[in-house]
């Protein structure tokens, strides 16, 4: 089976700095690491890899650095790892990103199943995945916690879904994400890690597309555009508490007890 | 349009299809009328690919049909609806009377009881597509995103609203991409300007600041809402909105899903009961000082969750996450120890109806909007404060 698998370098830490002109995020400079959600679904891709055999390709778009993430994917076991890199792709929003990946994905072959990790602590908007498998034309199932079954034509998932869980079946190929609620991604180990620096990465640019015009990808392919952006203006609500330590407890033990208290009434 | 006889089996699909009723049937065969605008619905319907546009691509209708009004996604619950759909019925009222265009609703599901027909009569739209069948008992993102694009290739609405739950979340990017246009998740705030551009606010770049995002040339533009973030006005029904049931064809019941069973009881966390919660962040040491906290929120008999910077450092499943991106939260009393308070997160916790923030620096955001914010380390007042909820608790165990 052939496996793909949508990951994403995005800035560690919650200060990123910011091209106020653009309204895109300054890449460069800030410590990066692999989106977290990323790590849920390169495990269950190599899950479904034990399960059913056959290889796990790693896709990722970003600048030239973003490498880093797919070297940390080999070193948790993937076989192989693209890099979707152009300059025509920066600046890409949901609509753009997925289009990139699409076609970065249809350009290195047909795949029985694409994973994506439901979200990324970035952008945080959860829709990369549905756009993607949409411009795949290819089924979908969010908010995947588990895969409870790997058949040889088909897969059988638990979904979150509002005040449910669905247990979800498919025939390949489908696009899934996962929420990561149950997985435990594994640790990569000295063996693979030594590999990993060792194991080409396949760059995509525009010339790889299909699609040659440099006008869908990246912001001039973006149909939404920031166009403005403030710092929340706030007034201080209340004065700040500043006493010792027993007594901001027992302010908080009384608040406790007070709420407690209601629910006895 | 071109027509292409041979290709032609005479079902007539294309016939209901069309918006514009410029389609007759003439010896089993269809016969354009002049009335065509070629929005290309028939084209999209037509199982034979007999009917194609002579000019592809969604730019042509955009200028040949005008995208007017704004369409609220319903979403079925059980057999109710879900409240984010009448929240934003309400905005949707709103945008329609600054755009002096109206407002509809698109309901897919199947049996709906009664008392939720009539929510939806006084939902105070002016009209609510109704679209049941037995496939869509289960949300199936392929079916819901191919009955909506044919509703939305009848209203031609310029906005599209869903509400931001895990169902709306899936079926708006979808749609989006279907339709080639933009979609803005998870929104706080919806302002129309006199263009007709859906202003759209959500918190970006890692939560800390407001963007406003527009949907440039595309139409429809697209918008999720999470359920208790926007503050709307209740409108009152001055007419019993129309209520229009429409046909499923074949085609666009059918997907690629099958849901083998609903596990009901055990789905996405219900904290909607929670009076005390306990929220851990940034402050956090040490991954084993959870512990800690676990202990904590026990004695409390509160639930503990996070902030996003313990999911992003693995030391909490995203389960347990606060914020516009994780759960919204309305408890009794909020505890946030370690939490500086960036505006995802805040946007997440402004149900709450009293917030105790505990921090070590005065500059933290979350000071701002706590009830009672409180300076001072975590690692020293909670030893203190398991001790006398413990003190507290053997009292009442005893009494």
């Amino acid at each position: 089976m052939k496996i793909g698998v949508c990951i994403k370098q995005v800035p560690a830490g919650q200060n990123v700095p910011m091209d106020p002109n653009l309204g895109v995020l300054i890449r460069s400079g800030a410590a990066n690491i692999m989106n977290p959600y990323d790590l849920f679904a390169i495990e269950v891709a190599l899950r479904v890899r034990e399960a059913a055999g056959g290889s796990v390709a790693a896709f990722t778009m970003g600048p030239p650095d973003a490498e880093q993430v797919l070297r940390l994917a080999f070193a948790m076991g993937v076989d192989e790892g693209y890099l979707l890199t152009d300059e025509c792709f920066a600046g890409a929003d949901v609509f753009a990103t997925s289009f990139t990946l699409a076609q970065g994905i249809t350009a290195a072959g047909r795949y029985d199943l694409i994973v994506c990790g439901q979200q990324t602590t970035d952008g945080d908007t959860a829709q990369v995945p549905f756009s993607l498998a949409e411009q795949l034309h290819l089924p979908v199932l969010g908010w995947v916690k588990e895969i409870e079954e790997v058949g040889t034509d088909r897969i059988t998932v638990l979904q979150e879904m509002t005040g449910t869980i669905y247990r979800s079946q498919v025939q390949f190929p489908l696009v899934i994400a996962v929420n990561g609620n149950t997985v435990q991604p594994r640790l990569p180990t000295l063996r693979l890690k030594l590999k990993a620096a060792k194991m080409p990465v396949i760059i995509l640019n525009l010339a790889s597309m299909q699609e040659q015009d440099p006008q869908r990808y990246g912001q001039r392919g973006s149909p939404t555009r920031v166009q403005k952006i403030s710092a929340p203006a706030v007034v201080s609500k209340s004065c700040l508490i500043t006493t010792d330590a027993e007594k901001t407890a027992a302010l908080l033990a009384i608040a406790v007890a007070e709420c407690g208290s209601e629910v006895a009434d | 349009m071109k027509f292409d006889e041979e290709h032609c089996n005479g079902c007539g699909l294309c016939v209901s299809a069309c918006p514009f009723s410029a389609i007759e049937l003439r010896d089993r065969k269809p016969f354009l009328l002049d009335d065509c605008k070629q929005c290309g619905a028939c084209e999209k319907i037509c199982p034979e690919g007999a009917l194609f546009s002579e000019q592809k691509g969604r730019e042509q209708i955009m200028e040949t049909i005008p995208w007017e009004g704004i369409l609220v996604f319903f979403q079925q619950m059980g057999s109710g609806i879900h409240p984010i759909s009448f929240e934003l019925a309400d905005k949707a009222k709103d945008l329609a009377q600054q755009t002096q265009s109206e407002a509809y609703g698109i309901l897919i599901g199947s049996h709906l009881e009664e008392a939720a027909m009539e929510h939806l009569i006084n939902s105070g739209l002016k009209a609510i597509y109704i679209y049941e069948d037995d496939a869509y008992r289960y949300f199936t993102p392929d079916a819901y995103c191919a009955v909506l694009s044919e509703c939305i290739e009848r209203l031609h609405p310029a906005v599209v609203l869903f509400g931001a739950t895990l169902e709306g979340r899936s079926l708006a990017p979808m749609c989006a991409a279907r339709w080639k246009t933009g979609v803005t998740a998870d929104c706080t705030e919806l302002k129309i300007d006199t263009k007709g551009n859906l202003l759209q606010t959500r918190p970006a770049f890692g939560g800390s600041i407001m963007a406003e995002i527009i949907t440039k040339e595309t139409r429809p533009q697209m918008a999720t809402v999470r359920y208790g973030i926007m503050k709307t006005a209740v409108y009152q029904a001055d007419a019993p909105t129309e209520i229009v049931r429409c046909g499923v064809t074949k085609r666009s019941a059918e997907s690629a899903v099958t849901v083998l069973e609903s596990l009901q009881e055990n789905g996405e966390d219900d904290l909607s009961n929670v009076r005390i919660i306990l929220a851990a962040g940034g402050g956090v040491r040490r991954r084993e000082d959870l512990e800690q906290f676990a202990h904590l929120s026990k004695l409390m008999k509160a639930q503990l969750m996070c902030s996003r910077v313990l999911v992003e450092r693995g030391w909490l499943p995203p389960s347990r996450q606060i914020g516009l991106s994780g759960h919204i939260v309305s408890p009794q009393l909020l505890l946030t120890f370690g939490i500086s308070g960036s505006v995802q997160f805040m946007a997440g916790v402004q149900n709450a109806k009293k917030i105790y923030a505990l921090a070590d620096d005065p500059a933290a955001r979350i000071f701002q909007m706590a009830d009672v914010p409180m300076l001072g380390d975590l690692y020293e007042i909670i030893p203190i404060l398991v001790q006398k909820l413990s003190n507290h608790r053997t009292l009442h165990e005893t009494a």
